[in-house]
Parts: structure tokens; sequence; C-alpha cells
């Protein structure tokens, strides 16, 4: 029985050992904390891999140099070793286990890809967002690019909005509260397909602003969570704001023109832009003279919705005077055609 | 006067008030609605077809400076001008008027018109002539103080300004209804199908002003500036 045993161990460790063996090679000296490299620009970086995390990221299966494919010896002293090109299997339509997704192409054509075509030194790579060995899948809590994490992740760049958006009420809401339905960066910026604002194509673009907020404030079992009305889409859509913008014009009020981007807050918040307070500010910005009588009325209005008061009233009064008018109306033509008609067959009977 | 026994009944100043008030009224019937249906077709098609809200807006302004320069003029022309003022005598509501509305509503369902004599302008003309003006007036109010939101929210409120709005847009359609339906059916479709002529060339014939203004006839025959064709025979 122990020999069998002993056997079978045998019989399936040469591939155990080889596996690992390219690994363990590359870790003897990569695992120590302080290993580093000195770039061309005298820049210390750490060479460091965490064996544990590398272990349990998406590519545990993989080889060292599946990735870094310019070690071809060990040690590599002399070897000009250069970043790890993901696009070796990360690319639509591969059969070597990457995810299959137009989102590759995406990336080269955002604002980020057109930035690292031209040479941009600030422009990110996928290990910027993705991570190098800690790679995980979105879903995974551990991930870089995990819905709670995305912030902080692109707020490595991005360092003022990060700061207005943890102030938001979207950002209080994920990062202090830890609740997951509400937007970070990439929701509304989309992730690959991440285009410059002014880009008709980004889903941030004046014209799309309103689908991009719609898409979670006009799902009514998601804002009956929060206590929130999809009201609001309605009635800006049916608003000359709203309809301007359907007929292409620019120079119109979208969400985001009132509401504010990365900083938006609740209308009770001092430093909401929709603060009662604040609304001759952010009116103002369009419409010169704007004091606190705009502040006076709904802005979000539905005539239809008692809310309205006195415009809810007139509309109502204005749509039954219509109607009875147009009843009575038509009622007097059809019975006054019908004396014409009558009229006239008197008359060719008068003339036979 | 008289020419192929047909007097002049609209003088060529009125007629070309009435054909720049038409041109006001296409033009901001056409553009208001097209905002005021823009979500659905006809109102996509329409601001299409007038070249996008920028478009759509100056045509609406351009129809409502030009229908508050008729309107005012129109009200010089009546107290100024001494036809102006017989022709505004003529339309004030007087006794007979009431007693003429009240009649038709008692033989709302008989198969004859209430007999009765009209003057120059009948009853139902005289209610759709203060039906414009009324209207004229209170859209023209209501879209000078939209047309300036700034200053007209600054000044009194969101809310007023929604108001008026509201006002605006249901009141066009209140306008709407009396000019185009009712005047084009009974002053052109009903008495002269396809339309009475005489907003064009001015004139009407004898024998119907015999029949629907009969009143003004018997005037017009005392006076002497025509004379009975009955007794030219």
């Amino acid at each position: 029985m122990k020999s069998k045993f002993i056997l079978l161990i045998l019989l399936f460790s040469p591939s155990f050992v080889f596996s690992q063996n390219q690994i363990r090679k590359c870790i003897i000296c990569h695992q120590k904390p302080n290993i580093h490299k000195v770039m061309a620009t005298g820049i210390e970086r750490s060479v460091y891999v965490d064996k544990k995390v590398l272990k349990n990221s998406v590519h545990r299966n993989l080889k060292c140099q599946d990735c870094h494919v310019d070690v071809t010896s060990i040690p590599h002293q002399g070897l000009k070793i250069g970043r790890v090109n993901c696009a070796r299997c990360h690319f639509n339509g591969n059969n070597l286990g990457a995810p299959n997704s137009p989102m590759y192409q995406q990336f080269w054509e955002s604002v980020h890809g057109k930035k690292f075509k031209a040479d941009d030194p600030g422009a990110p790579r996928c290990q910027t967002c993705h991570g190098g060995h800690n790679v995980f899948k979105p879903s995974d809590s551990r991930s870089t690019v995990y819905k709670k994490n995305v912030p902080a992740t692109c707020g490595r760049c991005h360092k003022k909005e990060l700061k207005d958006y943890s102030g938001s009420i979207h950002g209080v809401a994920i990062l202090q509260k830890g609740i997951l339905n509400v937007p970070v960066c990439t929701d509304c910026h989309g992730k690959h397909d991440v285009y410059s604002s002014n880009m008709s194509a980004s889903h941030t673009s004046k014209q799309n602003v309103p689908d991009t907020c719609s898409s979670c404030h006009d799902n009514y079992s998601l804002m009956r969570k929060f206590k929130l009305t999809t009201e609001q889409v309605h009635t800006y859509t049916g608003s000359f704001h709203g309809i301007a913008l359907r007929f292409g014009e620019k120079t119109v009020a979208n969400c985001a023109s009132c509401h504010g981007t990365h900083n938006i807050r609740k209308q009770d918040d001092p430093a909401s832009s929709i603060n009662p307070v604040n609304i001759p500010k952010t009116c103002g910005q369009c419409h010169k003279g704007a004091n606190k009588n705009f502040a006076k009325g709904k802005i979000h209005l539905n005539p239809e919705n008692k809310d309205s008061g006195l415009v809810y009233y007139i509309s109502n009064f204005f749509f039954w005077l219509t109607t009875l008018t147009m009843l009575a109306l038509f009622a007097h033509i059809l019975l006054d055609l019908r004396r014409k008609l009558k009229e006239k067959k008197e008359e060719k009977e008068t003339h036979k | 006067m008289t020419e192929n026994n047909t007097i002049v009944r609209f003088t060529l100043n009125e007629r070309i008030q009435h054909l720049l008030a038409i041109i006001a009224f296409i033009m901001l019937f056409v553009s208001g609605f097209a905002l005021k249906y823009s979500d659905n077709a006809i109102g996509k098609w329409l601001i299409h077809l007038l070249g996008g809200m920028e478009n759509r807006s100056t045509v609406h302004y351009l129809g409502g400076i030009l229908l508050i320069v008729i309107g005012l003029y129109h009200i010089l022309y009546l107290f100024v001008t001494s036809r102006g003022r017989d022709q505004f005598h003529r339309l004030l509501f007087r006794a007979a008027d009431w007693k003429a509305i009240r009649a038709s509503f008692f033989n709302l369902f008989s198969f004859r018109r209430p007999a009765i004599a009209h003057g120059r302008f009948t009853t139902r003309q005289k209610l759709q002539f203060w039906l414009v003006v009324g209207g004229s007036l209170s859209m023209g109010v209501s879209g000078l103080l939209i047309w300036f939101h700034d200053e007209t929210m600054s000044l009194f409120s969101k809310w007023f300004w929604d108001f008026l709005f509201v006002l605006h847009s249901h009141g066009a359609m209140l306008v709407f209804l009396v000019i185009v339906i009712w005047h084009m059916y009974d002053v052109h479709l009903r008495e002269a199908f396809p339309m009475d002529n005489s907003w064009l060339n001015g004139r009407f014939s004898l024998e119907r002003l015999k029949a629907e203004h009969p009143l003004e006839y018997e005037e017009l025959l005392a006076s002497g500036q025509i004379e009975d064709k009955e007794d030219e025979k």
C-alpha cells in the first residue's frame, strides 16, 4: 500500500515540479522584500513579488516567462527587460483563457489609449489599473478594479476628482457606508471606453449625460431603495432644457450643469449646488441676473403632479376648458352642418 | 361702389392686416406646436423642418413680433381712422347679440337657423373677433414674459414663469381651436366653399349680403350706396 502511494507520487510529481520550477527559480531572488532595480533615470524601483498574492491571482497557473518574455536565462544580468505586453493573450478572439471582449480594442480608442500611443508618460497601461502580480477578477474584493476600489485606483492619478467624489452623495455611500448600488468612476465614464467629455462618443458628453444618469435614476426599483423618484428624468426630458438638448443644442443645461459632476450632493447639504442658497449662483452660470427668486418653485416640475401647486390646477383647468370647448365646437359645427345640408337640399328642390 | 353686383366689404388696408395676421399665426402655431409636441413624430419633423431648436425659437419670436406690431397697428386703426371707429362700433356686443345667443341655444337641434337679422357683423363673427383679441392679448403678454425669462424669474419667481408657460401652451390650443376651426368653418367653408374670396379681393356679393347681413343691406340701400337689384329687373 505504502509503495503504491509512493509510486503514485512519483508518477505525478514531474509535472508538478516542472510547472512550479520556473516560479521557484525566479522567486528565490524576487521574494526578498528590498529587491529593486535602478532605472535609467536613476530612480530605484522595487521588483519584489509577493508569492502569496501571485498564487491567488487569476494568473496563478502561468509561468513568469509567460508574461516576462524577455527573461530567457536566469540570472538575467545584461538582458534588457521590457514592459509586460498583456495583449499577447488579451485580444478579442483568443483561445488562451483570457476573456474575449471588444474592450481591448476600446482601450486604444479611449483617452487613455490615445495618450499611451502618443507616448504620454502619465498615460495608464493595463497594469496601472489592473495591477501586475495582483490581478484578480473585478468581482473579487481584492481586485484594484473591484467596485469599491475603483475610486482609489482612478484617484491615484485623478486626485482632485477623487477628493470631490469622496464628499459627494455617491462617494459617501460607497466609501463610507459600503452601499454598492451607487456609481463609481467607471459607471459614468466607462471602463475601457473612457473618452474625454467633449467627444460625442463619451458617456459624459453634454448630449449623453442625461442617458448616463438615467441608467440608474430611471430605474424605479433601484431608486425606491433610496426613497427617490424617477420623476426627475421625465420632468427633465419634458422641460425646455431637455427638449433642446435632444435636438442637438449644446448650450442648454443637462443634469451635470446644475447638480455637478463629481461633487453631487443632496439638496439640503449647504455645499450642494442645488441648495436653495446656491441656486442663484448655479442658475447664474447661464441665466444672467439669477437671484433668490429662481429658487421659488420646483425646478423638476410635473404639471400633472399635485405637488406643483397652482401650476397643477391651472393645467387641469385648461385641460377641461380645452376639452369642453372642443366638444362644444364640434357639436356646434356638426349641428350646423346638418342645417346647411338641409338648406341645400331644399334649394335644389326649389330650383327644379 | 357696386360692381357686378358686389360691394367692397374689406378695404385693401384691412385685407393686408388680415394677411399679415395669418402669416404671424401660421409662424406661431407651427413653431409653437413643434415644441409642445416635440415628443412625437410630427413635432420632431416640424423641428427638423424649421432647422433645429434655435431656428424654431427665432421663427416663434419673429411671428410674435409680427403679431404684436399688427395688433398695435390694428388698435390704432380702430381708434384713429374714421372707418376703423365705425367698424369698432359695429363690433361691439349689443342687446340683439345676447338675444341671438339665447335664440341659438333654444334652437340647438332645430333644422333651421333662428331667423335673426344681422348687421355688418353676425354675432358669431363678433365673438370670433373678441376671442382673437383676447387670445392675442394674453398670448402676447405671456409670450413676452416667457421670452425674457431671466428678467421674469428674477422679478417674480420660477413658479410664476412655469404658470405662464402652462398658460401660454394651453391657451394657444384654445386660440387655435377658435381661429382655425371655428372661424374657418363659419366664415369660409360654410357660406362659400372652399373659401370666401372677400379676404383676397374684398368683394362680397349683394345676394349674400342681403341673406346674411340684411340690416347692413338695408342700411346701404337707404343711404343710396347700392341699388336693389330686384328693382333693376
